[in-house]
């Protein structure tokens, strides 16, 4: 069975085709997934740029993400149960457009995001979880992060490549502690 | 503006940008408010840092705004979703500089005019939200 096939059986069982039919769960379908995608990106924007320094500088950086994070996931599972509904619904239609298949792709992309930070960056935050502006490679880490939200909204291969090295580069140099925070004195210690 | 697909499809996607930076800030400073997140951090120190935020994503939106509008004045005049969705941006634009923001500023930010405050907001920016969704629906 090609992928087309599976694309048009998942088009034609009673539950999509209800939902492309129906006038009324339809757009409740659609408003969901956009609010469910404001409610992501707004919370985890919030997270980058305390990684970047600029917002709640006083507030622990692990405090932030263990609180904050959690609304990102919430957000994250909404879109995509309401996601997976309305692509079911559409799946032939969807089969043959570009755009959806970028999406796709950068969806897989930015879900690495969280995997590769929380086993990298994060993983020393305990050394640098007060400092108002936290080490280079979490910056960098943040503007990874930041930049998937354009990118998903329009796609730019130039950027997307920069992104990949930059995350390539942060995986690759593993979870130690940052030098800038060693130059303070600081040795890791296992987080909490 | 209503002639052209991409630039509409770009504004929108500014306008959508500005909204999730918008509907992050307010939800973290509300849930503070109302002890759900960080409830050991200083309300009002959260609120403070996050403000500059809040008011640049609102010039944002309503930047961006105003062209999607005026592609289609006339469509939008009749549309009842769409006066609705600016009724209720005044009233949260309102309760926010009028109400919200100085009980977020006042120095004993505890008791229920916290709490009061953080649910009309986070009602009132989330009723904005549906509204606007209902405009292409109508």
């Amino acid at each position: 069975m090609s992928l087309l096939e599976v694309c048009q059986w998942i088009n034609d069982t009673g539950p999509a085709t209800a939902l492309r039919e129906s006038e009324i769960a339809f757009p409740i379908v659609e408003s969901i997934h956009v609010l469910a995608i404001a409610l992501m990106a707004g919370t985890v924007s919030i997270v980058d740029l305390r990684l970047l320094g600029i917002v709640l500088k006083k507030e622990p950086v692990s405090q932030v993400a263990e609180e904050v994070l959690p609304l990102t996931w919430a957000g994250f599972a909404l879109m995509a149960i309401s996601g997976a509904m309305l692509s079911a619904a559409e799946a032939v239609k969807l089969y043959t457009n570009p755009a959806y298949r970028i999406k796709l792709v950068l969806l897989f992309l930015a879900g690495l995001n969280p995997l590769i930070f929380h086993s990298t960056v994060y993983k020393s935050v305990s050394a640098w979880n007060e400092w108002p502006r936290p080490p280079a490679r979490a910056r960098v880490a943040a503007i990874c992060s930041l930049t998937y939200g354009v990118q998903s909204s329009s796609p730019d291969a130039p950027l997307l490549i920069t992104t990949e090295i930059c995350r390539c580069f942060l995986f690759f140099t593993g979870s130690t502690t940052p030098r800038s925070a060693r130059r303070c004195g600081i040795r890791p210690r296992p987080s909490r | 503006m209503r002639n052209s697909t991409s630039a509409f499809a770009l504004i929108e996607i500014v306008h959508l940008l500005g909204l999730a930076m918008l509907g992050g800030v307010v939800l973290i400073v509300d849930l503070r408010l109302l002890g759900v997140i960080l409830p050991t951090r200083p309300a009002d120190r959260i609120a403070r840092d996050l403000a500059p935020f809040l008011k640049g994503s609102l010039v944002v939106m309503v930047l961006s705004g105003i062209p999607l509008v005026s592609g289609e004045v006339m469509k939008c005049c009749y549309n009842g979703a769409f006066r609705l969705k600016m009724l209720l941006f005044v009233l949260a634009l309102a309760f926010y500089f009028g109400v919200h923001r100085r009980v977020t500023r006042s120095a004993f930010v505890s008791g229920w005019a916290p709490r009061a405050a953080a649910g009309v907001s986070l009602a009132l920016w989330l009723s904005v939200g549906m509204a606007g969704r209902a405009i292409g629906f109508l």
